[in-house]
C-alpha cells in the first residue's frame, strides 16, 4: 500500500466532496434568501467548525451509555444466543473437510458466521436508533440541553461500537475455544499462524549470450496463474527476497522456505516417481552458487507444507546458514555463511530448476516464500477479529451517518447497499475501470454499449462498427466510466477487512495488506461521515412537518 | 424596568411542502418580550402557533423570518440551553430508562458532577412525588407520572428560564395543583417561566402576563389582572345576608347611582372541592360523606 498516494487520493476526494457541498449550500441559500441566506450559510459553517471541535467527553459518554442501555434493553445482545445455537448445530453447515486440511472449514465457519451475523446487527442498530429518536421526539429533550449535535453523532457511534464490541468479543471468544476443541488432534498443528516473507518471482531462460529471457508459458489451463519452465534445460524460476537480515531468525540455524509449485507432465513416465526440482542460492555480485537440495513436486498437490500428509512435513526447504560451494576456478568446495556470502544488501536470490526432461514446473511469485518462526494460532485469529471489529466500526459509522438524514428503512437499505457494493462488487468494478483506463476499452464496453449490444443481439466480443453512433456511445460510456472512477472512492473495500483467508489457510494476518489498510479505510470514512452526520442533523428541523 | 429574558421580533414561520411552496403560516410577524422573573402564558386554540413559537425559541424549528434573542443569545446558540429547562408537550423521554436513570442522563448532559447529580436527582424525584416508582421503567408510567418526571428533567439544571409546553396536560387535579404551586414557587425563586396551555383556568391561576395567539398572530398581550378586570363593576363579598338586609344594601347602592346586578352565595370551584376531599380522605381514610355533605374547608 502506497500510504502517501492513498492519503493524497483521500484528501482530494474529501476536499472535492466538501467543495461540492459548499457550492450547493451557497447557491441554495442565495436562491432562498439572497445575500442574507449566504451570510446565514457562512454562520452555519463557522458554528459547524466550532461544534465539530469543541466536544464534551462527559456528554458524549452520557449518550454512549444511553445507546448501550437502549440496545441492551432492546435485547440486541440476544444475537449471541443465536450464535451459540449455530455452534450447537455447526455440523449441519460445515461441509466435509479435506483430509489434508481438516481445520480449515471450522475456522472458516467461525469467521464467516461471526462476520455475517454481526454485520446485519450493526446495520440495524445504527440505522434505526436516531430515526426512532427523532420520530419519538426523545431527541428533542436531548438537543434542548447544551448538547452539540456533533456530540449526538459521536455518542451514538461510540455506543453502537461498544455494543458491537461486546458482542464480537463474546462470540469470537466462544468461537476461538470451539475451534481449539473441535479440530481433530492430528490437525492441531494446523492451528498455527505462519509468517511468510514473500519475494518476487519470474521465469527465465539463459540465452547463448548469458542474457536472461523471460518465459511466458502456460500449459493450457486458462485459470492457471503460473508460468512453466521445462525440465533439464537452462530455464529457471528465480525468486528474490528483500530485507533479509539475521535478526529475523533468532536462535535458528536454518531458514525455512516453503513452496507450492505445480508439476505438469508432458508424458506419463513413472507416476509413482515425483517430478523433482533443484534449488540453489545465488550471490548476484560474486556469481557464487550453492546448491540447497533436490525436492519433489507432486503434480496433484499444490498445498503448502502445513497440510497433513501421513504426519510428515513436506514442501519445506531447509536452507542452512552454513553452506558449501565451489567457487569459479576452484576444485574443492569451501564453506560459506549464508548471510555473509550469499545475502547481498539484504537480498536473497533463489533459483529453481526442473530436473526431469520434458516435464514442466509451474511457478509464480507466491509459490515460494520464507517462513519465519511460526506464531500461535491466537495471533492470526485475534488480528482477524480486530479487522472484523474495524469493519463493524465502519458499518456503524456509515449507518449512523445515513440515519442522520434518512429514515430507518431507507438508511438500512442505503448502508446495506454500500456494504454489498464494497464486499462483492467493488473488485469487479475496479477491474473494469482498470481495463478502461489502462487499455482504453473493456470487454463489452460500458453501460450504453452493453445496452446497445443487448438490443442488437451482439455478443460482448464482436467489434462495433466505426460509425458516429459508436463514437457517441463510446463518448457517453467514457463519461460514465470517469464518473464511476470518482464514485468508487465512496465505496469502502470491505474485502480488505476479511482476515479469514489468511487464518483458515494457516497464515498470520499481515499488517500491511489487512490490518493497516482496514484501519486507514475506517478512519478515512469516519472523518467525512462524522462531518456529514453533524451537518445533516444540525441543518435538519427536528420538528419539521 | 426589568431585563428581558426573551425578545421576539417579527417572528414568522411558514411550513413548506416538498416543492418549497408555502403550506401553512404557523406564526405571523409575532413580536413580544418576556421579562425576568415573570410567569408568561401563551394561549390559543389548537394550531394557533404556541408550540411552534416555543420550538423556535429552543432551536427545534428555524424561523422563516424574524429574530429571537433568548437570555441574550441567538436561538441556535447551544450554550443558551445551559440556563433553560424545557418540558415538551408530550414527555418525550427514553421509555426504557427508569426515573433515576433519566435524571442521571440529563444531569450528565449538563456536565454536572456526580455528587450534584445525585443531590438534584433525589430532590427532584421527591419534589414530583415519584419516590415509589424511581426504579420503574418509564414505559410502565401513567401519563401523569410521565409528566412529573418530564418536569423533573426540565429542572435538573436549576434553570433560569423554564419553558413548559402544556405542563398540566394529562395530570389529575392534585397533580395540576402541585404543578401550579411549583410554577409559583419557581417565580418566587426569581426564575422566569414561559408556559403554553389551552387550559385557561391554569393560566389564570399562575400567569402574570399572557399573550393570546390566533391563526399564528398575536391578538392580545398584557397583564392578566388588567386584562380580566371588569372596569365598570365592583364586587363585594360579605357574610350571609337575609332578604331585608339585601334590600337595604340595594337601596344604598341606588342612592349612589349604582345597581345591584346579581346576588348569590359564592360557590367554591370544583377544583377546590376535589382537593379538599382528597386531603380529607388522606387524613381520615374511613370517612364517608352523606349525599349533599362536603368536607369542611
Amino acid at each position: 500500500m502506497n500510504f502517501l498516494s492513498e492519503i493524497t487520493t483521500w484528501l482530494v476526494v474529501v476536499l472535492a466532496l466538501g467543495a461540492v457541498a459548499g457550492l450547493t449550500g451557497i447557491v441554495t441559500s442565495w436562491l432562498m434568501a439572497g445575500t442574507r441566506g449566504v451570510k446565514m450559510f457562512a454562520g452555519v459553517l463557522s458554528r459547524g467548525i466550532k461544534d465539530l471541535v469543541l466536544l464534551s467527553p462527559r456528554r458524549i459518554f452520557a449518550i454512549t451509555s444511553l445507546t448501550v442501555r437502549e440496545s441492551v434493553r432492546r435485547k440486541a445482545l440476544w444475537i449471541g444466543a443465536v450464535f451459540l445455537l449455530l455452534f450447537m448445530f455447526a455440523g449441519w453447515f460445515i461441509g466435509d473437510a479435506k483430509e489434508s486440511t481438516p481445520a480449515k472449514p471450522y475456522i472458516s465457519f467461525v469467521m464467516t458466521t461471526t462476520r455475517w451475523m454481526l454485520l446485519p446487527v450493526a446495520v440495524l442498530l445504527s440505522c434505526w436508533g436516531l430515526p426512532a429518536d427523532i420520530r419519538d421526539r426523545s431527541l428533542h429533550t436531548v438537543v434542548t440541553k447544551p448538547v452539540r449535535r456533533s456530540e449526538v453523532v459521536l455518542g451514538r457511534i461510540a455506543g453502537y461500537v461498544a455494543v458491537m464490541t461486546t458482542l464480537l468479543l463474546g462470540v469470537s471468544l466462544v468461537g476461538f475455544l470451539w475451534v481449539q476443541r473441535v479440530v481433530p488432534e492430528r490437525a492441531q498443528r494446523q492451528l498455527v499462524s505462519r509468517v511468510p516473507i514473500g519475494g518476487s518471482g519470474r521465469t527465465v531462460k539463459s540465452t547463448s549470450t548469458e542474457e536472461l529471457e523471460e518465459i511466458r508459458r502456460n500449459v493450457g489451463d486458462q485459470l492457471d496463474i503460473r508460468q512453466f519452465i521445462e525440465g533439464a534445460t537452462t530455464e529457471r524460476a528465480i525468486f528474490v527476497f528483500d530485507e533479509i537480515h539475521e535478526d529475523l531468525f533468532p536462535g535458528s540455524d536454518d531458514i525455512r522456505l516453503e513452496y507450492r509449485f505445480e508439476a505438469f507432465r508432458s508424458y506419463k513416465g513413472d507416476l509413482n516417481t515425483e517430478i523433482e526440482f533443484a534449488a540453489e542460492v545465488v550471490n548476484e555480485k560474486t556469481k557464487a552458487r550453492a546448491a540447497i537440495g533436490v525436492y519433489p513436486v507432486n503434480e496433484f498437490s499444490t498445498e503448502f507444507a502445513h497440510v497433513l500428509n501421513d504426519g510428515k512435513e513436506e514442501n519445506l526447504i531447509l536452507l542452512s546458514r552454513k553452506l558449501t560451494y565451489i567457487p569459479d576456478g576452484a576444485d574443492a568446495p569451501i564453506e560459506a555463511d549464508l548471510f555473509k556470502d550469499f545475502i547481498v544488501d539484504g537480498q536473497l536470490k533463489v533459483e529453481i530448476a526442473c530436473l526431469d526432461s520434458q516435464q514442466y514446473l509451474g511457478a509464480n511469485s507466491s509459490d515460494l516464500f520464507i517462513r519465519l518462526p511460526d506464531r500461535p494460532f491466537a495471533s492470526g485469529f485475534w488480528k482477524s477479529i480486530f479487522a472484523m471489529w474495524l469493519a463493524l466500526v465502519l458499518t456503524v459509522t456509515i449507518g449512523t451517518t445515513s440515519s442522520c438524514f434518512l429514515k430507518g428503512p431507507v438508511s438500512t437499505l442505503a448502508t446495506t447497499g454500500l456494504l454489498v457494493l464494497g464486499t462483492f462488487l467493488k473488485t469487479g468494478l475496479l477491474s473494469r475501470l482498470n481495463d478502461f483506463f489502462l487499455q482504453g476499452q473493456t470487454l463489452g464496453g460500458g453501460p450504453v454499449e452493453a445496452f446497445f449490444r443487448t438490443i442488437w443481439g451482439m455478443n460482448e466480443s464482436s467489434p462495433m462498427d466505426a460509425s458516429p453512433t459508436t463514437a457517441a456511445i463510446q463518448f457517453i460510456d467514457g463519461v460514465v466510466f470517469n464518473l464511476l472512477n470518482v464514485f468508487q472512492h465512496l465505496i469502502p473495500s470491505l474485502t480488505v477487512f476479511d482476515g479469514t483467508p489468511y487464518i483458515a489457510n494457516g497464515f498470520d494476518v499481515p499488517l500491511s495488506t489487512c490490518i493497516l489498510p482496514s484501519l486507514f479505510i475506517t478512519i478515512g470514512f469516519f472523518i467525512p461521515c462524522y462531518i456529514i452526520g453533524y451537518f445533516a442533523l444540525q441543518l435538519r428541523e427536528l420538528e419539521a412537518k | 424596568m426589568s431585563e428581558s429574558v426573551i425578545e421576539i421580533r417579527n417572528l414568522t414561520k411558514i411550513y413548506r411542502d416538498f416543492w418549497g411552496r408555502a403550506k401553512v403560516k404557523a406564526v405571523n410577524s409575532l413580536s413580544l418580550e418576556v421579562k425576568k422573573g415573570e410567569i408568561f402564558g401563551l394561549l390559543g386554540p389548537n394550531g394557533s402557533g404556541k408550540t411552534t413559537t416555543l420550538k423556535m425559541l429552543l432551536g427545534l424549528l428555524f424561523p422563516t423570518e424574524g429574530e429571537i434573542k433568548i437570555l441574550g443569545k441567538q436561538a441556535h446558540d447551544v450554550s443558551k440551553n445551559e440556563k433553560i429547562g424545557y418540558l415538551p408537550e408530550e414527555s418525550y423521554l427514553y421509555r426504557f430508562l427508569n426515573a433515576d436513570e433519566t435524571l442521571e442522563f440529563y444531569g450528565r448532559l449538563f456536565n454536572m458532577p456526580a455528587s450534584l447529580r445525585k443531590e438534584r436527582r433525589d430532590k427532584l424525584i421527591e419534589m414530583v412525588g415519584l419516590q415509589h416508582a424511581r426504579k420503574r421503567q418509564l414505559k410502565e408510567y401513567s401519563k401523569g407520572m410521565t409528566r412529573r418526571i418530564g418536569l423533573a428533567q426540565a429542572l435538573i439544571n436549576d434553570p433560569e428560564l423554564v419553558i413548559l409546553d402544556e405542563p398540566t396536560s394529562g395530570m389529575d387535579p392534585l397533580g395540576t395543583r402541585e404543578v401550579k404551586d411549583l410554577i409559583l414557587k419557581l417565580r418566587d425563586q426569581g426564575k422566569t417561566v414561559v408556559m403554553s396551555s389551552h387550559l385557561l383556568a391554569d393560566v389564570q391561576d399562575v400567569c402574570d402576563r399572557i399573550a393570546i395567539l390566533y391563526g399564528g398572530e398575536l391578538k392580545v398581550l398584557g397583564d392578566v389582572k388588567e386584562l380580566l378586570e371588569s372596569k365598570g363593576e365592583t364586587q363585594l363579598v360579605t357574610s350571609k345576608l337575609d332578604p331585608s338586609a339585601l334590600a337595604e344594601v340595594e337601596a344604598v347602592l341606588k342612592k349612589h347611582g349604582a345597581a345591584l346586578r346579581s346576588s348569590s352565595s359564592p360557590t367554591a370551584s370544583l377544583e377546590e372541592l376535589f382537593l379538599r376531599t382528597v386531603e380529607e380522605s388522606k387524613a381520615r381514610p374511613g370517612r364517608r360523606y352523606a349525599p349533599g355533605e362536603t368536607p369542611k374547608a
